[in-house]
């Protein structure tokens, strides 16, 4: 079985990113196997909060604590200010390293 | 040798408060005063309980509970007369109208800033207000002041804002102690981020000197303004060099700086004084990219006290006709003759890629804290329209009632800002919370103009007598005071000396010493106008915005 991860998007009021795309594009270059964080199962450990602005107002959606968090916001990531086209790179490095990937660009 | 007994009920104001928080303790002190009738003048001794333990000490005649743990909880704080007391150890150089001033803290145009600041102290102490005004500390978990606090999440953010709004409606003037707070909390996530980047070792040195502030409740000054000299030069190409502060020397010990921070809020009511850069810094301007904190009276440092409208009303000897007595605000252009600062205080050293953010974040965090204190002064300029109309006997008239309403609109529309802003915050690597920029903005981009709508209508209201009224003396003088006390009374059941006080406050808010935080600090402080607009274009994601508008329009479909 791949790696897994939770996913939460914040309600996209105010987007500086595509959040849809960034995930998508994960997926896809990676094989993670991702799910919503409302019907994640225990063991999935991670979740990856995407936010379309600094605001960061994913996480306050969800109701049960993950063992690790990775946090996309406008052009930031874990609140470092980050390019929009580093974004994704930053995000599969920190992901491997939580979960390891199959594939890793 | 003072007797114990006669000095805590000296403090009783304190010994009641800890009696209502904590019953258990207060009579435990009552038990330690009967036990000992009398005690040196310096003593130190301690009292516990079961689960709590408070730490004592006698200095001269003044009893102080130094320290009090209580479940697990540390407090340190200071009192109001703690606070003046320490003022006065210190060896500030302070000149006012062509003199030094050797005793700044007693001096008539001085003292009702130093009551503003003061009030930061007393309310923390009074058990009415302790949830506004104290937070645990993230770096020791005792209970300290919260304007020395790292905002730990958004309620934080929040609590500042009421914070500052409670203390705008106590001493109706600036208090002077938010531009330390917004310099540290600043400081905090920008050294972290500079030493991430860098590998410099400044957070950890941060840190250490915020633990120190807050484990004994000082005052900081926020010295960021620089003079500018002209504003069409950078730094570095300025015909003198000292328009902006800059670093002159360096050594193994620390380093020397030169030049001036101006506007300088509540600087010689501070302990310590926090140095920033004014502006994004480049390469070439790297000398001028330093921070530091200093003890206020560090040799080099000079205060030059700005004037205000009406400040010499408090040299008369007729209160009623400063309008605000106690409380006032202060600034000062502050001197810094080739000043030594050691390393451990040096937060920035030529680090100009930082300089940029530092202002932004300070400048955030500042124009937050106008969405409280403005709007606490706005209550009591709300009351004072009200209260005149009430004395002019037009307070059933219905422009007169819209009016207010349209005060009380604006007002609130602040406060709305800087809670807006505040509730959206979100953290920053170090931990600690910045708020949302694009909405502090907003919210200091209006503080730039409503208050200047809100002293127009209070004047409109008030009438013109605010600014043709004789003086107190003429009122207290035993010939012509009849005629005062005649001719300007209004409604026949309040007497003319209300009416001459109420409109001798909204004379001091609009026009007299208090417009000076309310109305030109409004406009310049915190940055002006245009510097707001700067942020709110950058921060707005107008892309967003026109994509919106394709998609509606039929011009793009939606992703």
């Amino acid at each position: 079985m791949g790696a897994r991860a939770a996913v939460v998007y914040c309600g996209g009021c105010n987007p500086e990113i595509d959040r849809a795309a960034l995930i998508r594009s994960l997926v896809r270059n990676t094989g993670l196997i991702i799910c919503p964080a409302a019907q994640a199962t225990p063991e999935v450990e991670l979740l990856i909060a995407v936010n379309g602005c600094i605001r960061r107002c994913s996480e306050r959606t969800v109701a049960r604590q993950f063992k690790e968090l990775i946090v996309v916001a406008g052009f930031s990531v874990d609140g470092w200010p980050v390019a929009r086209e580093k974004i994704e790179g930053i995000l599969i490095k920190k992901v491997n390293e939580i979960v390891g990937l199959e594939k890793h660009l | 040798m003072p007797c114990v007994r006669s000095l805590v009920r000296m403090r009783t104001g304190v010994a009641c408060k800890l009696a209502h928080r904590w019953p258990v303790i207060g009579s435990c002190l009552e038990k330690v005063c009967s036990k000992y009738a009398v005690l040196p003048a310096l003593t130190v001794f301690e009292v516990e309980g079961p689960d709590w333990h408070a730490s004592c000490v006698i200095i001269g005649q003044r009893f102080l509970i130094a320290k009090i743990q209580w479940g697990g909880v540390k407090v340190t704080l200071k009192t109001v007369k703690d606070y003046e007391d320490s003022l006065r150890q210190l060896n500030i150089k302070v000149y006012m109208f062509g003199e030094r001033v050797t005793n700044f803290v007693d001096h008539p145009i001085i003292r009702p800033s130093i009551n503003s600041v003061g009030k930061t102290y007393e309310l923390a102490a009074d058990g009415e207000h302790q949830s506004l005004m104290t937070a645990v500390s993230s770096l020791t978990g005792e209970t300290i002041n919260r304007f020395t606090h790292l905002h730990q999440n958004a309620e934080d953010l929040v609590l500042k804002v009421q914070m500052q709004r409670l203390l705008g409606q106590k001493t109706a003037s600036c208090f002077q102690r938010c531009v330390g707070m917004d310099a540290m909390t600043a400081l905090d996530s920008v050294t972290f981020e500079m030493d991430h980047r860098l590998g410099t070792v400044y957070h950890q040195r941060f840190r250490q000197y915020l633990r120190y502030v807050q484990e004994n409740d000082l005052v900081c000054d926020g010295a960021m303004t620089d003079p500018k000299g002209d504003r069409s030069l950078r730094p570095n190409q300025q015909e003198d060099p000292d328009l902006y502060l800059h670093i002159t020397g360096e050594n193994a010990e620390g380093i020397t700086v030169r030049g001036a921070k101006a506007h300088q809020t509540g600087a010689l009511n501070s302990h310590e004084v926090i140095v920033m850069p004014t502006m994004a810094m480049t390469a070439d301007d790297k000398d001028y990219a330093v921070s530091f904190a200093l003890p206020s009276d560090a040799p080099g440092i000079i205060y030059i006290y700005g004037r205000q409208s009406c400040d010499t009303r408090k040299l008369e000897g007729s209160p009623m006709d400063v309008g605000n007595p106690n409380y006032g605000g202060q600034e000062a252009l502050v001197v810094f003759e080739d000043v030594f600062v050691p390393w451990d205080r040096v937060f920035m050293c030529r680090e100009y890629e930082f300089s940029g953010t530092l202002v932004e974040r300070f400048a955030g965090y500042h124009r937050q804290s106008y969405g409280g204190c403005k709007v606490g002064v706005g209550d009591v300029l709300i009351g004072a329209a009200a209260m005149m109309a009430e004395y002019n006997g037009s307070s059933k008239a219905s422009h007169i009632k819209d009016k207010l309403i349209e005060m009380c609109h604006l007002n609130e529309t602040l406060y709305a800002c800087g809670i807006a802003c505040s509730s959206l915050g979100h953290p920053t690597p170090s931990g600690t919370y910045l708020i949302d920029l694009l909405l502090a903005n907003v919210c200091k981009q209006n503080v730039t103009r409503f208050p200047y709508e809100m002293t127009r209508l209070a004047e409109d209201i008030t009438g013109g007598l605010m600014v043709t009224m004789p003086s107190e003396k003429d009122f207290r003088h035993p010939e012509i005071g009849k005629y005062i006390d005649k001719y300007l009374k209004g409604v026949a059941q309040v007497p003319t000396e209300h009416r001459m006080r109420m409109l001798r406050l909204v004379e001091n808010l609009t026009l007299g010493c208090a417009a000076v935080g309310y109305r030109t600090e409004s406009m310049h402080g915190a940055g002006s106008p245009q510097a707001q607009r700067v942020m709110i274009a950058r921060q707005a994601n107008v892309e967003h915005k026109k994509k919106l508008a394709r998609v509606i329009a039929g011009i793009e479909k939606e992703a």
